[in-house]
């Protein structure tokens, strides 16, 4: 009976937590389906896009990066034992300019949306998961 | 066998003993159908960004070589400590920590023309070792790669 009332205890007296963290704004992708190659210039794109998170210098080129990072976390507090878990996601982009400050090229990866609050032993990275968060996400889909 | 039950409980309670198990995975994994892709034949950086998305690091090379890197971690830490206090000036307290700070990559390395000349897999602290102080993926696992 104690040893029931012991177990029922480790069980039943437990807590769940779940965080959320982010870092600066999402990326509309209307802005960048707005980037022409060999026309939108540096200045157009920082109007459009705001001050980029960062700058690299490539030789005569150069790229912005923006990046917006979006952490869910969930736990599991028992009385013994802590089970929890961080997914992270990122809309990330990437833009190449040339010695004139003409884009050239650029790389989006729109998926800050995709985390999950989920517990360790769960797939966070399905593509049916995926594909619907992309559904639910204004904008994303042409 | 009851007196030890007894004894692991009574820490519990008090928060004395915790075991803790915590997975932390950062972006999403760079699929093998694309990287085989890459591999088929001669690409460029719109093929590659078309085809990857955008990568997490862009940086020159030593070489001069333009390199974009991809990265994603999955890790699972675990742990356990103990915290025992003798009297209200004394306490010991211990912990054990399993922490794995690898960050997996794929790093794509362009010439002058912008055309693709080498793809390399492997861990990001490898493969961009002069470049990852900046990447958000280091600083998430407070930036103790192994």
């Amino acid at each position: 009976m104690r040893a029931t009332f012991l177990i029922a205890a480790c069980v039943f007296l437990t807590s769940c937590a779940f965080v959320r963290g982010s870092e600066n704004e999402p990326i509309d992708p209307a802005a960048v389906r707005s980037l022409v190659p060999g026309q939108t210039t540096a200045r157009e794109v920082t109007e459009r896009l705001g001050a980029p998170s960062s700058i690299v210098e490539l030789g005569n080129r150069s790229a912005y990066r923006y990046d917006h990072l979006v952490t869910k976390g969930a736990g599991l507090l028992a009385i013994l034992v802590i089970v929890a878990n961080a997914d992270s996601r990122a809309d990330r982009l990437w833009v190449f300019f040339d010695e004139n400050d003409v884009l050239t090229h650029y790389g989006a990866t729109l998926s800050g949306h995709r985390g999950q609050y989920a517990f360790p032993w769960e797939d966070v990275h399905e593509q049916e998961d995926n594909d619907a968060k992309d559904a639910e996400r204004p904008g994303l889909t042409k | 066998m009851r007196s030890l039950l007894s004894c692991l409980l009574l820490l519990a309670l008090t928060s004395c003993l915790s075991m803790n198990f915590v997975r932390t995975r950062f972006g999403e994994p760079v699929a093998d159908a694309s990287i085989a892709k890459m591999e088929s034949g001669p690409q460029d950086l719109t093929s590659c960004l078309a085809e990857l998305g955008a990568p997490e690091l862009v940086w020159t090379s030593e070489d001069g070589n333009m390199r974009m890197a991809y990265a994603w971690s999955d890790v699972f830490d675990w742990g356990f400590s103990v915290t025992f206090s003798f009297n209200q000036f004394v306490q010991i307290s211990g912990a054990l920590d399993s922490v794995d700070h690898r960050v997996h990559s794929v790093v794509l390395a362009f010439d002058e023309d912008l055309q693709l000349v080498d793809i390399s897999r492997g861990y990001l602290w490898d493969l961009a070792p002069s470049a990852q102080a900046s990447n958000p993926a280091f600083r998430l696992l407070n930036n103790t790669p192994r």
